[in-house]
């Protein structure tokens, strides 16, 4: 029987701009405040300088280009005698690469002892929530899912995702774990990702950008950062080893 | 049984039909076991015997023995007797009985992406 000692944590790209990246800023950190070392990849290709998780990492994260040959295999290199976790930003375009590499390199990677969470964010749009299918479409079971729902406006609607006989399916089929990202202030957000600033330097009073310094933004985002971690807390099982 | 026959019976002596081949019957075995043909022991036994033998009657003298008696080997020993000293052989048994893994496993959940999302019953109800 395998034991089980490392986890990679990839974001299930296709479509764009529903919040991939915002909730794998998010998952580094919490892992951060938790201690636990990761390793953070930066797959996504097109999404080059803004806006990118190496925007809001810089130094600490690794580009990786997912279309050549060897594709995903970053994720066995970085694994082997690095931290136990990575955490992989994919950008949209690569679910055919991911599938590929997991039809060719699954079964030998889980044997090492690797375990895959994949994390697909849905938002009131159908076609978020048709990505996320045909990405488990793709991967079947050899992830355990985590589906985010991305509020994109303070009366998001999540219709498409929570009442669609193909979403339904999805989770009969997997029982994929549910979170929830709240709708995020304008005044917050669109400076967070314009400066490439993290919602816990907001939070701590350590940014040096002035629009941030506002005492209600401080207060906003040491709530939402809170509600946050505790969904994160609640999925804990699927983002460890 | 009535006693007419009974006396039948008794006063008859014991009569064991043998063949001709019974005393060379360890030769038979260990001819079939070199593998000559019935043709080929039929033509030593002419030969080197003097005894002129048909090949069919080699060939129902070990049949009819194999069949009384089970556990004799008349034929030549099938093949897993000879495995158990051929580690090769034992291997090739070995990679036959291997299970094969499918290729893919059927899919639990199916998309099609180019059908559009459809709502259930209460579809729209939040």
């Amino acid at each position: 029987m395998t034991e089980y000692s490392k986890r990679v944590v990839f974001t299930m790209g296709g479509k764009g701009g529903v919040g991939k990246t915002g909730i794998v800023v998010a998952l580094a950190e919490w892992f951060q405040a938790n201690e636990i070392p990761v390793t953070l990849l930066d797959l996504d290709t097109e999404n080059k300088a803004r806006g990118s998780l190496k925007h809001f990492f810089d130094g600490t994260v690794t580009k990786v280009d997912v279309h050549t040959p060897a594709g995903l295999d970053a994720f066995v290199d970085h694994l082997d005698g690095g931290a136990p976790i990575i955490l992989a930003d994919m950008g949209a375009g690569a679910g055919q690469v991911a599938s590929d590499w997991f039809d060719s390199m699954y079964e030998d990677v889980t044997a090492t002892g690797v375990r895959f969470t994949a994390v697909g964010v849905v938002t009131p749009d159908p076609a978020s929530v048709e990505s996320v299918l045909a990405w488990a479409n793709r991967l079947q079971d050899r992830v355990e899912y985590v589906i985010v729902e991305n509020a994109t406006s303070a009366l998001a609607d999540f219709t498409y995702w929570r009442s669609t006989k193909q979403a339904n399916r999805f989770r009969e089929v997997f029982a994929p774990v549910g979170l929830q990202m709240e709708f995020r202030l304008a005044e917050l957000e669109n400076p967070l990702r314009q400066y490439g600033i993290q919602l816990g330097q907001v939070a701590d009073r350590k940014t040096v950008v002035d629009e941030l310094k506002r005492a209600s933004l401080v207060m906003r985002a040491q709530s939402y950062r809170r509600r946050l971690f505790s969904e994160f807390d609640r999925a804990r099982q699927v983002f460890l080893p | 049984m009535e006693p007419t026959h009974q006396l039948i019976l008794e006063s008859l002596p014991e009569k064991q039909y043998r063949s001709k081949l019974e005393p060379h019957r360890e030769l038979i075995r260990e001819l079939r076991r070199k593998g000559r043909t019935y043709r080929e022991v039929a033509r030593l036994f002419h030969e080197r015997l003097g005894l002129y033998v048909a090949p069919s009657t080699l060939h129902s003298f070990v049949k009819v023995r194999a069949k009384h008696r089970k556990r004799t080997q008349f034929e030549l020993p099938p093949l897993e007797l000879s495995s158990a000293t051929s580690p090769a052989l034992d291997r090739v048994a070995a990679l036959r009985a291997k299970p094969v893994v499918p290729k893919s496993k059927s899919a639990r959940f199916v998309f099609r992406e180019n059908e559009p999302l459809t709502f259930t019953n209460n579809g729209g109800e939040q």
